[in-house]
């Protein structure tokens, strides 16, 4: 008798937990709106991330409306924290199992496959460049670096290691035995003896050195590099722009142990927040600006890539710098809030720096930089991961100014001999103009006394125009037209 | 067919708002022995209309397909019901199957049938670029089932639409089946009521299916959509790999399906329904025909009942016979998805029936010899199928082919697939296989024949125990992957 009775009561008993499981949620989550009780949703903060909103019905398609309810649920559980902690814990560190894109390897590092940071896939050799994306590469280095010339700046790119290239020795057993041809290896191939080998810098060496003598250089569980990996890098751009053409700029020393000066903003320094985990850069003549004082606005405004810029006291240097998250995030949070108090650990010497972010420029941007801040360096980030990803920005001018900069000198007064040459033509300031219903205003190219060649050109400082061959005899004269132009120079190769 | 749905059973979203509030609806109206009729009424209109916004919140306004279905096919069903003479009824019941299958043919196969055209005759036709309606296939069947069991006068039109409404698109079968039979249900919707019983083993059900889905079908899943990953990019794989994909596969469809049964089967069991069960251990058939018998119950019934036997079934000429078997096998592929693929999927079957009809019964056949031949035949003859049903076009499926033959040169890239073959994988591979060889179910017969009358209590503590910590973990599972840092490209 009592057996039979004890089935049934098993039965409400189990049904009971499950639907106090099933229903807790819910219960908790409207509990804590009704009745204010203490909220116990957690957990994305942790993630660096915005909790997904509730929904604004009247802006969603009515499909996506289930979706973004359970990406609001699925952001705000109660105790969401907890059990998130667990179950990674459970599959990265017993399990060591892959979560979607994440792979867990030794001592709690994440690192990443496929999509848009194939690390893993480049560590194994999976990724090979063709000969038509190396050439690419060269082109654009080549390219970028006489446009920046010509427009009276220099030209740095600066690709940064990827975790599993610093630290392969926490990679998964099965992957790190198996290391291939990565993509930046076979780029290093490519630029080697190319035009612009020196205004590409790759920093995995230094950072791999850095790693072997015991050095942490990224963050466990998220591909960014660490606050000592941020310092590094810009320390390293510093010193390569030193090197090679601004020996008056100085570099920000790091710190472990800051001193009391340094803690407390007196002296030039860096260190690593231990409640944050983010690089503290103290540096006295600094005096950030709220991102929204950029005046360069380019079409796209995803946020967050709207450009930063940061002003301070230095030697009048000006720096036009794009990089990813990569960079950014151990300076800041992605917080819009975390944008006033940006620091860079790049010394003294530049005293206008902009920063934008994801942002790979093309021709139009950069000559929109130019135009409005006339920069003495533009340095552009990217992961070396991403090299495969193609070549962003590589469009006819960097074609044209990539053949300028590999052609032989030839003077313009030449030998008179009718023949095929490259023009490049920089002036110090344009100016449109005046006076309605004028035609576009544009830098025309004559010799003979017949026009040769022309081109359309923004108004603004420090503008330059690389023409594409052209034939004629020397000596080319420019001329403005609709305009006109102070400090011009013309320079003839073939 | 593999769902995907946004108020999937296995988001927070049902599981923790939708699935308690109308359990509870439920069970308030119906906990009596002997609810009143106003009471059922209520719960039934509770349900549509719960089903019905289960439906709009994955598919918005295809819900307006779905309602025009269900009154479509009340009024025809009403009308054949009503008709006096014969004829009229068989031109009442041919224009309501002729709609819903117009509704198919243009949500569904006009595209496929588009391109097939446009390459064949190189011709250019516009394709509509209609998106697919959710559970389409399962609800015009399921309609196109009832008129035609009016018109056989197998079952009485109902007179409620929120009767019809509810049979029709009843949250836990709509959007992956099993396909329900008016006939099957047509007596809880008019009595039911929710007992002790009933729910407590519903909810079993339900809990062990959500623990099938994610456990197992989710993990083998997730290798083999990235084995195949490479076959869709051209690229061959490592035969060992091939071979993991394929039995990841083979295990994925099978506990990616009955799971999502058993979760449709619990639910309606809490709701105070019988479903029909829609898979007996397939992977234990010893022919194909038995697996037939054995997989997707509802569906191959539903053929039968109303394609093959109308078309002569197996009482008429041989050769008539086959042919109705490959039509009806080409049909059931089709069904599937509007793709090459799935029509050479059901031709393989077709076949393969056809083969084993026209095959001579050996006396080998009889004996346990045999039986582990006829079931190493079934399993490689259905696994081969599957590399048909999962690839998306013929060379995919001849590169996998090759990959698994060890004759494909073998790209470098596919030496990522070392980081999933993973000791979970394993582990939840082995446990699909235990799970589909049957073993687990026939040593519970066993136990429960055994256990005295003393024990039940125990042996219900011990089965509610393993299903309660499957659950747990499923559930764990399914919150913990919302874990999702530094996705900045969501900003």
């Amino acid at each position: 008798m009592q057996a039979r009775g004890l089935r049934p009561a098993i039965d409400a008993a189990f049904m009971a937990f499950w639907m106090l499981i099933l229903a807790a949620i819910a219960i908790l989550r409207m509990s804590t709106a009704a009745w204010g009780w203490p909220s116990p949703v957690s957990g994305v903060a942790e993630e660096n991330r915005i909790p997904s909103p509730w929904p604004d019905f009247a802006r969603l398609p009515s499909a996506s409306w289930g979706r973004a309810i359970d990406a609001w649920l699925n952001d705000s559980f109660p105790f969401r924290k907890a059990v998130v902690g667990f179950y990674r814990h459970v599959r990265f560190h017993a399990l060591r199992c892959p979560f979607g894109d994440r792979v867990p390897g030794d001592s709690g590092t994440i690192f990443l496959r496929g999509g848009t940071w194939p690390e893993i896939d480049d560590y194994l050799g999976a990724i090979s460049l063709g000969d038509e994306m190396k050439d690419d590469w060269r082109t654009l280095i080549e390219g970028r670096t006489a446009w920046a010339e010509a427009h009276g700046a220099r030209y740095l790119e600066v690709v940064t290691p990827v975790k599993i290239q610093v630290h392969p020795e926490h990679a998964p057993w099965t992957v790190k035995r198996l290391p291939g041809q990565s993509s930046r290896k076979q780029l290093e191939a490519a630029m080697r003896g190319s035009f612009a080998e020196s205004n590409i810098v790759f920093l995995t060496g230094r950072f791999r050195a850095a790693a072997m003598e015991g050095q942490t250089l990224f963050y466990s569980e998220d591909h960014h590099v660490n606050a000592l990996g941020c310092w590094m890098v810009y320390d390293s751009m510093a010193e390569t722009l030193r090197r090679m053409w601004f020996p008056q700029l100085t570099k920000t020393p790091y710190f472990d142990n800051p001193p009391d000066s340094v803690a407390q903003g007196l002296a030039a320094g860096a260190f690593t927040d231990p409640a944050s985990q983010r690089l503290v850069v103290s540096a006295p003549g600094y005096s950030p600006r709220q991102y929204r004082e950029l005046d360069i606005v380019f079409d796209e405004r995803r946020y967050p890539s709207i450009p930063v810029r940061v002003r301070r006291k230095g030697d009048g240097l000006k720096l036009a710098m794009r990089h990813d998250s990569f960079l950014r995030f151990p300076l800041s949070s992605w917080r819009r809030g975390g944008y006033s108090s940006l620091a860079i650990p790049l010394g003294d010497g530049f005293n206008d720096i902009a920063m934008f972010i994801f942002k790979r420029f093309s021709t139009a941007e950069l000559d929109k930089i130019a135009g409005a801040m006339a920069p003495d360096v533009i340095v552009e980030q990217f992961p070396e991961c991403k090299i495969s990803l193609g070549t962003a920005g590589l469009d006819d001018t960097m074609r044209r100014a990539a053949a300028f900069g590999r052609a032989g000198t030839a003077p313009n007064t030449a030998d008179g001999r009718e023949g095929r040459y490259l023009a490049m033509a920089s002036f110090s300031k344009i100016v449109a103009g005046k006076g309605p219903g004028r035609s576009p205003l544009a830098v025309v190219l004559d010799a003979d006394g017949r026009q040769v060649a022309t081109a359309p050109v923004a108004p603004g400082l420090r503008r330059a125009i690389f023409f594409g061959e052209i034939a004629g005899r020397p000596p080319f004269k420019l001329r403005i037209s609709n305009g006109k132009a102070a400090r011009s120079r013309l320079e003839i190769r073939r | 067919m593999l769902v995907n749905f946004n108020m999937l059973f296995t988001s927070l979203t049902f599981l923790a708002v939708f699935l308690p509030i109308v359990l509870t609806a439920s069970w308030i109206l119906l906990h009596s022995r002997e609810p009143r009729r106003p009471r059922i009424a209520l719960s039934n209109a509770i349900l549509l209309l719960s089903s019905l916004l289960f439906y709009f919140w994955g598919e918005g306004r295809g819900i307006l397909l779905l309602c025009a279905c269900i009154a479509a096919n009340f009024l025809f069903a009403l009308t054949i019901d009503g008709a006096r003479r014969q004829g009229d009824r068989k031109i009442l019941v041919v224009a309501a199957i002729v709609i819903d299958l117009a509704a198919l043919a243009v949500f569904k196969y006009a595209d496929f049938a588009t391109r097939g055209v446009n390459t064949v005759f190189g011709t250019k036709f516009h394709e509509l670029g209609i998106a697919l309606p959710l559970g389409i296939s399962f609800f015009t069947f399921q309609a196109m089932s009832y008129v035609i069991d009016v018109y056989r006068r197998d079952v009485r039109a109902t007179r409620s639409l929120v009767d019809f409404g509810c049979y029709i698109s009843m949250f836990p079968q709509l959007v992956a089946g099993p396909i329900v039979r008016y006939s099957d249900i047509e007596r809880s919707l008019r009595k039911r009521h929710t007992g002790l019983l009933q729910v407590s083993s519903g909810m079993r059900r339900f809990l062990a299916g959500l623990a099938r889905k994610v456990l197992i079908a989710n993990v083998a899943g997730d290798f083999a959509d990235r084995a195949w990953a490479f076959t869709e990019k051209g690229m061959g794989i490592h035969p060992a790999y091939a071979w993991l994909a394929l039995s990841a596969y083979t295990l994925q469809i099978y506990h990616d399906f009955a799971g999502y049964s058993d979760m449709a089967i619990g639910i309606g069991r809490m709701l105070g329904f019988n479903f029909p069960e829609n898979f007996n251990l397939p992977y234990t058939s010893k022919s194909v025909r038995e697996f037939w018998r054995r997989w997707h119950i509802s569906l191959s019934t539903w053929f039968r009942d109303y394609l093959y036997i109308p078309l002569g079934g197996s009482r008429c000429s041989t050769a008539r016979a086959c042919i109705n078997n490959l039509a009806v096998f080409a049909l059931c592929g089709l069904w599937h998805g509007a793709s090459v693929m799935f029509l050479a999927w059901g031709v393989w079957h077709g076949l393969l029936i056809v083969a084993e009809r026209l095959a001579p019964d050996s006396p080998l056949s009889r004996t346990r010899a045999g039986g582990l031949l006829g079931y190493a035949r079934t399993m490689a003859a259905v696994a081969l199928g599957w590399v048909l049903f999962r690839s998306q076009t013929p060379d995919e499926a001849w590169l996998f082919i090759r990959s698994l033959a060890g004759s494909a040169s073998i790209a470098p890239e596919t030496r990522l697939l070392a980081v999933d073959a993973h000791p979970l994988l394993f582990a939840s591979l082995a446990v699909g296989a235990l799970l589909a060889s049957g073993l687990p179910w026939h040593l519970r017969e066993w136990a429960s024949r055994r256990v005295g009358s003393g024990r039940r209590a125990a042996f219900a503590l011990a089965e509610w125990c393993a299903v309660s910590a499957s659950a747990a973990i499923a559930l764990l599972s399914i919150a913990g992957g919302s874990y999702n840092p530094f996705i900045y490209f969501r900003f």
